[in-house]
Parts: C-alpha cells; structure tokens; sequence
C-alpha cells in the first residue's frame, strides 16, 4: 500500500524540512500544518498540496491547537499524521491520536509502506508495527528522512486554522538551554564521548578531535545525565538518539546494549578503551586498547 | 493534593533472552517497577508530603502483579495505597493502556494530579499520560522537571530540545515527569516494613472490550552488521598511525 494522503505537523523549521521530505517520498499528496507565519514559504517549497497555520492562543501552547487540529485532519481523513519525536510533538501526537481514537506509533527509526520500526525492551530489539486504525499518528526519530531543500514553485494555497480550544495552560516565560544545537542526528561523522573520561574540561580535548575530523561530538547517557558535561540532546542509545553516520569514534565507552544500539547502525566504529575485555571490542571496526590520556593527546597531534 | 502515580511494571531487561532465530524469550524474566515510573512515584511522594495530601499508586498488568513480592516493591515507595488491575488483555497500544486507566480511575474517587514516567521503560512510546489526559479533557503536559503549588494549581517547569518551559495550569491535571526530576529514594528496611501493612485494591474495571489500534509484527533482535574487529594494542604510537591510516582508508 502506498500512502495517497499524509499530514506533517511541524513545530521547528528543522523539522519542517525533513517531515516535508519524507511525506513527499511517502505519499501521493501531502499537507502541512505550521504554527509559525514565517515558515510559509520553506513549507510551500516542498509542494504541499495545502498549508494549515495555526497560532499558540496568546500565553498558551502550541499543543493547546490539537483538538482543532484533530477536527481539521478527520475531515481529511489521511492515512497518516507525521510528527517529529520531540516534547511538543510527542504531546502533539497523543492528544490527537485520542481525539481520533487512534494509534500513535512514538519514536520511529524506520518509516515504509510495510510498517514502522522502532526500538522496544531497552534496544534488545527492534518492532516492527503496522497501524491497523484509518489514520495512523507517526512520530519520527531525527534522521530517519534524508533532508534536501524544496525546489517546488511555493504557491500552495495557506489556511488559517481555527483557534485553539484548550487554554487552560498558562505559559509564563521560556528560558533558553545553552549550548544545545547540534547537528548529531544527520552527521556523517560522530565522536562518541564516554564515562571513561575523568574531568569536565576533557569535552575540549574530545571537541578538538571532532573538530579536526569534521564531525559532531556526542556521548553516552552518563556523560550528559550524571556528569551534565554535554547536553542530553547529545547523547546516544535506546533513550537518546540513534545514529547511522558513515564513521563514529568511541572514547571511554564501555559497550553496553543501550549506547551500542545507538551506534550499531554505523558503517564504521571505532574504539579506544583501555579495558581489553569492554563489550564494545566485540562489535567495532578498528579497537585500541590502551589509556585515552595517552592516544588522543598524540592524535589530536598528528592529526594538525 | 491528592496524588495518583500510574506506574507499569516491566520486564526485567537483562533477564530477556535472544533465541537463534533472534525472537525474544521471556521465559526467565523477573518483573520490576518500570525505572522512570520511579521518578513518577519520588515526585508524587514529595508533592503528597509537601501540600499534605495522599499519594495512591495504579498498576495495570498481567499475572507479575499478583505477587507479593512486586505489590510490596511499590508499596514501599512512598504510596499510601496500592490499586491494581489484573488483565491477560496484551497493552501494547498506548491509547488501549490509556482507555484501560480512565476505566480503572473510575473505581478510585477523585484526585488532583495525575502522574506519569516519561516512558515504560519496556517499549517508551511516551504517550499514555498524554493520552490519559486528553481522554479525561484535564491540562496535560510531558517532560515536566519541576512541579510546585502555584497560581490557580501548578506551576511547573517543562524541557523543551532547547529551552524550558514555566507554565501555570489548573487542578486537576495530568503530568508526565522527566527521568532528571528527581533521584528516587532507595526503600530502607522501614519502608518495606511498612509496604506489608498498607492497603492494596483490586479493581473490577472491566477492560476486556478494548480493542488495538495497531497489530505488532515481530520483536526481533537487530542485526549485528558484520565488523572488522581489528582490534591493536602495544606502542601508543604504532596504534595512532594505524587509526589514522584506518581514518585515511
Ligand atoms: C533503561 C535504561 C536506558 C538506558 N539508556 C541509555 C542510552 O540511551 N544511552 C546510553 O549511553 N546509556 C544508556 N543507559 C546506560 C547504560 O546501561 C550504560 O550505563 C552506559 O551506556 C555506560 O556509559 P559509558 O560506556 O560511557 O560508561 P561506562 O560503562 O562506565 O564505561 C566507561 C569505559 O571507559 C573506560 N575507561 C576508563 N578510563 C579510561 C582511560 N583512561 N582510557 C581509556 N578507557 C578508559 C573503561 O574501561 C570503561 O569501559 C541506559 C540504562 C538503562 C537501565
């Protein structure tokens, strides 16, 4: 079964762009739902057939727009609902599977005709799952489409959505995180900073390695939860992200099942661990064993 | 405030076995409380304590919550009350999960505050608090990191990718918490005397008419692809030459 209707609901320009690229190759025909005026043009130039922008009730949440969104998509009646798997699009995605009494398959690593995949049982295995309801809500992992830029005319037709109907929530300020952009989820090439390390000012030496190599710095859950030394929209495994990049450098990372399911789908792994019986030698490419404090300064060297 | 923690009780995952043909064989599991539901149980015992209120705990599974050994585990949480429904109804479908709860909460009087982990930690969709909450028409939220008494109920702190949210919302709500809320409290020897003596109900809701709205496939192990597993030791030099030339290949 091909897909002849889909909607994308897009909270982020990001996201906008490659939900965009992945209804377009999916479906027939597709729909954009924006809650943001100034994404217009990016949204009509993947060729939607329609834009639907609605707005945040002034003090409230996007995510106070799902039941009016939901009316609008059950008139539809598409066979899916696209999200992005982040905090908006995930509340986004369950409160308008409920009002459509229906499935939402979270966190999807795979997207085909036949199903969806995702990880279940902390990584020890993938699921495949077909939505057996008329209209299947669909939140999509980073990196699960290949971005491109819409090369479409852009004169698709705008709607202005109904207002949102549920304003019980009341935002009083947001607060910027610092340091949490990063291109971990589609790059080619990843260093992968791990518990091993002792102090926080060792981010700079695994920065500089990345930095010489092109690639973007990510770690393990530890690294960014305990430690709190890179944010946790970096770090790497079943609760994290789960990456295909063409090579990823592990440094210090132990090699249990949650980080590695995260890394396994990469063409190449490398592994540096001064422990010569860490689970992660008996599933990389290239493995030293020996004291990271010794290579990675030479390295890093030899690399300039 | 009255405080009803939902929390599911999961399988072991180190006890899950991967068969040759790389199915799953749970033959061997221990069950145990879903680790980030523990952050929904610390946050809901904190609350109840702080505004003088109660905290019950809702469980819905199958034959796991017939023991005493896991029923006590909870109890000895923080919960005041244990509520249970025993069901060989399979819930893999967040919404079924979520419509099998509104049912439960039926039996169990009114309450102020919903709580919920961010995820089962067995499959992690993520969504039945937010589901539970749209069922019931209450203010819901995900990856609430901070809860407090405030304005006209909650003043909560909310993560986003890049910035966090303060928001304010009425009572009753449904909150779904971060696994950075809190550092859940390790029952000691008190506690889990205690556990032993604390109610436990067993619902009658009946559940058996939901149906799912999506038919899981397979549960298969990934596929390891086939590494070189080079793997060197010796001179810190002899090894950096090889990596770079490996980089260079
Ligand atoms: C439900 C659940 C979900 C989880 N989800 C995730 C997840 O998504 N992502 C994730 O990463 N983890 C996750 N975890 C945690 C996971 O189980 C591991 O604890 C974690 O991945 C370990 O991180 P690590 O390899 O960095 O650290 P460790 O396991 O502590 O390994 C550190 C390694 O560094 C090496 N080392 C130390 N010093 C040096 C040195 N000087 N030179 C060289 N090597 C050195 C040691 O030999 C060791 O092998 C999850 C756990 C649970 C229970």
């Amino acid at each position: 079964m091909s897909y002849t209707n889909v909607f994308i609901i897009a909270d982020t320009e990001a996201n906008l762009k490659e939900l965009s690229c992945g209804a377009s190759t999916l479906g027939s025909k597709f729909s954009t739902v924006i809650f943001d005026e100034q994404l217009q043009s990016v949204a009509a130039s993947y060729g939607p057939e329609k834009i639907y922008h609605f707005q945040a009730p002034e003090s409230g949440i996007i995510e106070d727009n799902a039941r009016v969104i939901a009316d609008m998509v059950q008139a539809a009646s598409p066979e899916m609902v696209l999200l992005s798997n982040t905090t908006r699009g995930r509340l986004l995605a369950g409160k308008i599977g409920a009002y459509l009494d229906t499935c939402v398959i979270a966190g999807v690593t795979e997207l085909t005709e036949e199903g969806t995949k995702r990880m279940v049982y902390g990584g020890a295995a993938f699921r495949t799952q077909k939505a057996t309801a008329q209209t299947a809500v669909v939140t999509c992992n980073a990196g699960v489409f290949e971005v491109s830029e819409g090369q479409a005319s852009g004169d698709a037709a705008v709607e202005a959505g109904s207002a949102a109907s549920d304003v019980k929530i009341k935002k009083i300020e947001t607060q910027p995180k610092e340091g949490v952009s990063s291109n971990i989820a589609i790059a080619k090439k990843v260093v992968d900073m791990g518990r091993g390390f002792k102090e926080e000012k060792d981010v700079e030496m695994c920065r500089e390695l990345a930095s010489l190599l092109g690639a973007e710095l990510g770690c393990s859950r530890p690294v960014a939860e305990n430690n709190g030394w890179l944010p946790k929209s970096v770090y790497i495994g079943v609760t994290g992200i789960i990456l295909k990049p063409e090579m990823i450098v592990s440094l210090c990372i132990s090699g249990q099942v949650q980080h590695m399911v995260g890394i396994n789908q990469a063409k190449k792994i490398i592994a540096i661990n001064k422990d010569e019986r860490a689970p992660i030698f008996a599933s990389c490419d290239l493995g030293l064993v020996g004291d990271v404090y010794q290579i990675l300064p030479m390295l890093i060297e030899k690399l300039k | 405030m009255d405080i009803i923690a939902c929390i599911k009780v999961v399988p072991e995952e180190q006890d899950i076995v991967t068969l040759p043909n790389n199915e799953l064989s749970f033959d061997k599991v221990q069950w145990k409380i879903g680790q980030y539901d523990l952050n929904a149980v610390e946050a809901g015992k904190q609350l109840a304590k702080q505004t003088g209120g109660s905290l019950k705990v809702l469980t819905i599974g199958g034959d796991a919550l017939s023991k005493t050994k896991i029923r006590k585990d909870i109890l000895s949480r923080g919960a005041d009350e244990l509520n249970i429904v025993v069901t060989d109804q399979k819930l893999d479908d967040s919404l079924m999960t979520a419509k099998a709860i509104v049912e439960a909460l039926k039996e169990m009087g009114s309450f102020d505050l919903l709580l919920f982990g961010t995820g089962s930690s067995d499959i992690y969709s993520q969504q039945t608090g937010n589901q539970v909450g749209a069922l019931l028409d209450m203010p819901v939220l995900n990856e609430v990191n901070a809860i407090e008494e405030g304005g006209a109920g909650l003043k909560v702190e909310r993560m986003l990718e890049n910035e966090v949210e303060v928001l304010e919302l009425p009572v009753p709500a449904v909150l779904s918490v971060t696994s950075e809320i809190n550092t859940p409290t390790i029952p000691g020897m008190r506690d889990i005397m205690a556990a032993g003596k604390k109610p436990v109900n067993e619902l009658s809701a009946d559940i058996s008419s939901l149906t799912e709205y999506s038919e899981v496939v397979s549960d298969l192990a990934p596929v390891q692809k086939d590494r070189q597993l080079k793997v060197l030791k010796g001179e810190t030099e002899e090894m950096v030459d090889a990596l770079i030339q490996f980089l260079n290949s």
